[in-house]
């Protein structure tokens, strides 16, 4: 757990009250204790490096400038609060990634599709347990990237990363019905995706 | 498998398959993580961005100041204009009205309700001369009855 400094460390809120007088080395010490954990919530979305290292950055960016915001009142808000932020960074990452003209290369080769074709394929028809196949992480990704932004980010944060829909709310800001709505939206998205490829 | 074979799949099939898909996306997501957080000069970079954001926002701060002066330049003229008219247009009227006060006040006489009140009330251009030689009058007048 990174967010626990031992007890000769001061707390987050501490460093963050250090930032706020003007002390630029305590946002340093933020930084290195958060970072690992910004960094696995930016992998979710992102497979590749650059894209990771610019959410973790921008996240931070944002955090420095929010800091006004933030109102913590114990240990653990201050991650809550930077997850919050990094979540956001992704989603207006995803957003921007989908109006590049680079987006469309994003879609899958022929041979893409035919092995991601013959994978389902046999997946279906020999009943194989869904849990254990494998797909590799890249096509996945290419998959996903044919959803609306929304929907990609609700069903990340449902099924990689497991939150509840109410965790999912106070992470993104929407309201509880909106994330179910997006969710039976984003499933029926990508089920119309994958039945291309079966 | 095409066509309506594919429509035969269930819904709930195709879900799992779907979460299959969005799993497979973020895995092995911790190893990219932790390369990109212990990427040396990390902290150096994001420190260089925020002195780059800083700096926008004073220029924009500027900018946005020098935008409004632009747009308050024209409204403070007009405005102006306006208010000089207004004190040229009151200070004519207020004038010409002060100077038939004057005339009136010097005129007039508060302690007598008589004559000269009376004909003072109706602000006719009486001269001092006239109103004296009025009164003159009035009391030979008397005398002689």
């Amino acid at each position: 757990m990174d967010t626990l400094p031992p007890h000769d460390e001061p707390t987050d809120d501490a460093l963050v009250k250090l930032v706020r007088a003007g002390d630029e080395s305590a946002f340093e010490r933020l930084f290195e204790r958060h970072r690992a954990r910004v960094a696995r919530v930016a992998a979710r979305f992102f497979p590749r490096r650059e894209q990771i290292e610019e959410i973790v950055q921008e996240t931070f960016v944002k955090a420095y400038f929010a800091l006004d915001s933030y109102a913590g009142a114990h240990a653990a808000s201050f991650a809550a609060w930077l997850s919050q932020i990094a979540v956001n960074a992704a989603y207006d990452e995803l957003r921007r990634a989908r109006r590049r003209p680079q987006h469309a290369e994003q879609s899958l080769t022929e041979d893409e599709a035919q092995h991601l074709g013959a994978r389902l394929d046999r997946i279906v028809s020999s009943d194989e347990d869904i849990e254990s196949a494998l797909v590799s992480r890249d096509l996945a990704a290419k998959l996903l990237a044919r959803l609306d932004p929304e929907d990609q980010l609700v069903l990340t944060l449902l099924d990689a990363e497991g939150h509840s829909v109410a965790e999912i709310a106070s992470l993104t800001g929407w309201s509880a019905s909106k994330v179910k709505v997006r969710a039976h939206r984003a499933r029926a998205s990508l089920r119309r995706v994958l039945r291309k490829y079966l | 498998m095409f066509g309506k074979e594919a429509h035969k799949i269930s819904d709930e099939r195709l879900d799992r398959m779907g979460r299959l898909v969005v799993r497979s996306a973020a895995s092995s997501a911790e190893e990219e993580a932790d390369a990109v957080a212990a990427s040396p000069f990390l902290y150096t970079r994001i420190a260089a961005r925020i002195e780059e954001r800083r700096r926008k926002r004073q220029d924009e701060g500027w900018l946005t100041l020098l935008a409004v002066a632009w747009r308050a330049v024209p409204v403070m003229a007009i405005v102006a204009a306006i208010a000089s008219a207004l004190l040229l247009w009151v200070g004519v009227s207020g004038a010409t009205s002060a100077t038939n006060q004057l005339g009136f006040e010097a005129l007039s006489d508060t302690r007598g309700t008589g004559v000269v009140s009376t004909v003072l009330s109706d602000n006719s251009q009486l001269s001092h001369d006239d109103v004296l030689q009025i009164v003159v009058n009035r009391d030979e007048t008397e005398s002689h009855k």
